[in-house]
């Protein structure tokens, strides 16, 4: 600044008699005093102003400091919100404000620190506030740029960083998102043989990139919405647009905005506010771990539900069908895949069917077993205490608490237990008299048998009690009762308004094609009807 | 609403439903006594019944104990079967268990008095099956027949049930269940056969051998309605299911042509075709026999590579073979007076309208019917050799 002649000096020391420099300086220094008071108490005003306003916040404020206090009133204080504030060259105020543990802190530091104090070097200080300019003073990607503070919020907890400059009322949402994740692996529950080994993980952008990675269309479409009032969940709702049952996805939608609800945890949540019968066995909700399998469902017509933080995918519609086919299916040889299909089919009757056919053989139509068998029979159990309902009972809930131990069981006692239970089930209590040979071998068949429909292994234990408690208080004719109820119960289920047992009641040509026998992919020409009904052909008709 | 009628209507559905199953009933396996064979004698009421209640094996004895005998007896005496059914369950500490009883066995005195009555309780029974043997015991009484086990199984119903099992061998028996009889015992025009068992003396060989007697199926019982007229032997039996039709198998054995020696041929197929003729009151009945078989042994050193001599073997196989049905016949026919081959159906068959007045009467019109034989057989192999072993 150049330095002028002061006039007014002379005319206040002429104008106030007894004006001295002293004075002066006194004076001057008690409006300093006066101005930043007022400053401060401007401040407190504005943080005042930002406390009442924040619950009804709508727009970002224009001073740094207001968004700071804002942010700390909102997050309450939080020890993993993180502010950082710094100065440009020429002086501009600027805030960073994070979560700790959810960015990348090397995008933070070397893309948007670093980048932005070196370019903001060469830049005039008045142009610095436009948001325009901001925005390219930035190395990352994707930025984007807010006036919401309700977003920006959102934005923060969803491990993106936000950048407030001062005077400017706009806020910058970089995409720096970056945590600690678990690599993709092959799920331990569907493991295969023959194809991909790869499983979804908890991170939703990882589960929607596998998918895009094996359907690669710009027909498959994320449909994104948050769940869940305090958890604010990243849902997404994937289908290929134009294959897609229009009316299940709409229902979908429909269902999924009608949440409301504190928590989404994981797709078992949704899955729970969505299914059409939540007091069945049966569940009218897939799920699935592998991303092969989501894109075959989602090819056929079908909706997927991914959900941040679970490795399940949800399938909707999901049908009693699909319960009995594995990918595997697929990727093997027709004639091997039919006699899977028949060996898998027989194991789920056999499972549910043997305990309640052995009670009911045994304690009411003696004369069906052979001669031999049944002298044996009679041999092994005129020692047993329990009538034969009873100690199969008994057995099979042995069986189920064995088994519930042996999953929650520390790896190190697992051992004792499958000792303990093999020994004391199979050999002592046998010896004892306690329970006789067959109802062992009949609950080893049983449990066995049950784990190779694995999308039905709960169901299919419940059934067996039930059809056990039926043969044994009724015999066979309790058992075709048992079959009777069973089966109408199945018929009555939808899903999302498709027939649960679609495809084999009502049926269509699926049923000789993908049921019992699978036939060579080439002649499955169309989807399955069951699912989508305006858009079939998925094959040429000229390459067989 | 809705769901509370359809729960309702579930419920009624299966409700009612109960009452159409029938008999069943809740029995623990360790309280049944598994009855393996049923003979019936006469007794001083009326008759004797006498169940044969197999023990079962415990689990994990095998081997050792196998001197013990694997079956028990219970026996009372009654005016019914039920009757003696149900007292015998007094007896017993076990609840009878009939379903897997292999046979049912009466003794000669009792199926001369007519079977019908007894078999009407196996035909309500619900536990009572009708795919059980029914034998006829000549000379001994059931309950005798019943201990002796001298084959491999050492439980008599199952040795029974196994031998019984064995008479296609020689066809020289016959195999007869429940409903057979009740089928042609009901059938107009036919009358039933039945099997029969009797106790032959063991040949004793070897130190081990303690059984003293041991059963044989030969014969048959040759019933007029339910009632035991006579028996056939072996060789009548075997003609009596030439001319039914009913050989499977078996060995025929014929002198050799023009040399003293033997032929055994094995009977692989026979067949046969009947027709009836009625001109008047004279009936004539032309049973037409034809039988394939291969030679299985000779003992006469001859030429099997001349047709003329394999021909003639055929003729004197036809006439065994035609001697065995018409002796069978001629036996039926004058002394039991019975139709057990089912004439009279094939005349119920063909004339129809005349069957009205014959029926009534049918097995005496079946005695003085006459029947003309005749057999056809054709050897087709000769084994695996054609030339013989003698020289």
């Amino acid at each position: 600044m150049k330095r002028r002649k002061c006039l007014n000096i002379n005319k206040i020391s002429t104008a106030i008699s007894g004006a001295s420099l002293f004075k002066v300086k006194k004076n001057l220094y008690a409006l300093k005093q006066l101005i930043m008071e007022s400053e401060e108490i401007a401040a407190k005003i504005s943080q005042l102003i930002a406390i009442l306003r924040h619950e009804k916040a709508k727009s970002v404020f224009t001073t740094v400091t207001a968004n700071k206090t804002f942010f700390e009133e909102t997050f309450k204080q939080s020890s993993d919100l993180i502010f950082y504030e710094f100065a440009t060259f020429s002086g501009v105020k600027v805030l960073i404000v994070y979560i700790d543990g959810l960015v990348n802190k090397e995008i933070l530091g070397r893309d948007v620190i670093n980048s932005f104090i070196i370019k903001s070097k060469e830049l005039q200080t008045n142009t610095l506030l436009d948001s325009k300019v901001l925005k390219d003073l930035i190395a990352v990607a994707n930025v984007t740029e807010t006036k919401t503070m309700s977003t920006v919020i959102d934005n923060v907890l969803n491990g993106n960083t936000v950048m407030f400059v001062d005077k400017v009322a706009t806020a910058l949402l970089i995409d720096s998102k970056g945590w600690e994740r678990r690599a993709v692996a092959e799920p331990d529950t569907e493991t295969v043989i023959r194809g991909p080994r790869e499983g979804f993980i908890e991170n939703i952008r990882t589960n929607t990139s596998l998918l895009r990675r094996k359907i690669k269309s710009p027909n498959l479409v994320f449909e994104n919405i948050t769940l869940g009032k305090q958890t604010k969940t990243n849902v997404a709702i994937a289908y290929i647009d134009g294959i897609v049952n229009q009316s299940v996805l709409g229902e979908v939608r429909r269902r999924l905005n009608k949440i409301d609800t504190d928590s989404i945890l994981e797709t078992g949540y949704i899955e729970q506010f969505i299914e059409d019968s939540p007091f069945s066995v049966l569940a009218t909700v897939g799920n699935t771990q592998k991303p092969d399998i989501a894109a075959a469902k989602i090819l056929e017509g079908r909706v997927a539900i991914f959900c941040d933080g679970t490795p399940h995918v949800l399938t909707i519609p999901h049908l009693f069908i699909e319960t009995l086919q594995t990918s595997e299916d697929y990727y093997m040889r027709p004639l091997l895949a039919t006699a899977w299909r028949i060996l898998r089919i027989s194991a789920f009757l056999i499972s549910i069917f043997v305990p309640s056919f052995y009670v009911a053989l045994q304690t009411f139509h003696q004369e069906m077993i052979p001669t031999i068998l049944l002298l044996r029979m009679a041999g092994t159990n005129s020692d047993i205490p329990f009538p034969a309902g009873a100690e199969m009972f008994i057995m099979l809930g042995f069986y189920e608490l064995l088994r519930e131990s042996g999953i929650r069981l520390p790896r190190a006692v697992g051992s004792a237990i499958s000792i303990v239970g093999a020994l004391i089930v199979g050999e002592s209590a046998v010896n004892a008299g306690l329970v006789s040979a067959p109802v062992v071998i009949i609950t080893a068949i049983a449990g066995v048998t049950g784990f190779i429909v694995p999308a039905l292994s709960e169901a299919v234990m419940i059934y067996r009690i039930l059809f056990l408690i039926a043969g044994s208080v009724m015999g066979l004719y309790g058992i075709v009762c048992g079959i009777f109820v069973a089966v109408m119960h199945a018929v009555s289920l939808r899903s999302c308004g498709v027939p649960y047992t679609s495809t084999l009641a009502p049926s269509d040509e699926s049923v000789f094609k993908d049921f019992i026998f699978r036939f060579p992919l080439w002649t499955m020409k169309r989807r399955p009807e069951a699912i989508e009904k305006n858009n079939q052909q998925r094959q040429g008709k000229n390459q067989w | 609403m809705v769901i509370l009628k359809r729960i309702v209507a579930i419920t009624l559905m299966l409700v009612l439903a109960l009452p159409l199953t029938g008999c069943w009933n809740r029995r623990e396996l360790n309280t049944l006594g598994i009855v393996g064979l049923v003979g019936v004698d006469t007794g001083n009421n009326g008759i004797k019944t006498t169940f044969e209640v197999i023990k079962p094996e415990k689990s994990g004895k095998s081997g050792g104990e196998k001197n013990e005998i694997p079956v028990k007896y219970v026996q009372s005496d009654g005016q019914t079967l039920i009757e003696t059914f149900r007292s015998s369950m007094l007896r017993f500490d076990r609840k009878l268990f009939v379903a897997h009883t292999k046979a049912f066995l009466f003794s000669e005195a009792v199926a001369r008095n007519g079977l019908a009555e007894h078999l009407d309780a196996i035909l309500r029974g619900p536990e009572m099956r009708l795919s059980m043997h029914l034998v006829i015991i000549k000379d001994d009484s059931a309950a005798d027949i019943m201990t002796i086990a001298s084959g491999i199984n050492t439980i008599p119903s199952s040795y029974i049930e196994d031998l019984l099992k064995q008479h296609t061998s020689l066809s020289k028996s016959v195999d007869s269940k429940v409903l057979d009889f009740l089928k042609t015992y009901t059938g107009k025009g036919i009358n039933p056969v039945v099997t029969v068992l009797r106790k032959v003396k063991k040949a004793k060989i070897g130190a081990g051998q303690n059984d003293e007697y041991e059963l044989s199926p030969e014969g048959a019982a040759v019933f007029l309605k339910d009632r035991l007229v006579g028996f056939l032997d072996g060789d009548e039996t075997r003609g009596y299911n030439w001319v039914t039709g009913k050989v499977t198998s078996g060995i025929v054995v014929s002198p050799t042509p023009n040399s003293k020696g033997t032929a055994s041929v094995e009977i692989l197929k026979a067949g046969k075709k009947t027709e009836v003729e009625i001109n008047g009151n004279d009936i004539k009945i032309k049973v037409k026999i034809n039988m394939i078989g291969m030679l299985d042994e000779e003992t006469a050193n001859f030429q099997l590579t001349d047709p003329a001599t394999i021909e003639m073997l055929e003729q004197e196989n036809s006439q065994v073979i035609k001697q065995e049905a018409e002796q069978t016949l001629l036996k039926v026919q004058t002394e039991y007076k019975s139709d057990i081959f089912g004439f009279g159906q094939l005349v119920h068959r063909k004339y129809p309208q005349e069957w009205k007045n014959l029926q009534n009467n049918w097995d005496e019109l079946f005695s003085q019917a006459t029947i003309e034989v005749e057999v056809q057989t054709k050897i087709v192999k000769t084994g695996k050799s054609s030339l013989p072993v003698k020289e």
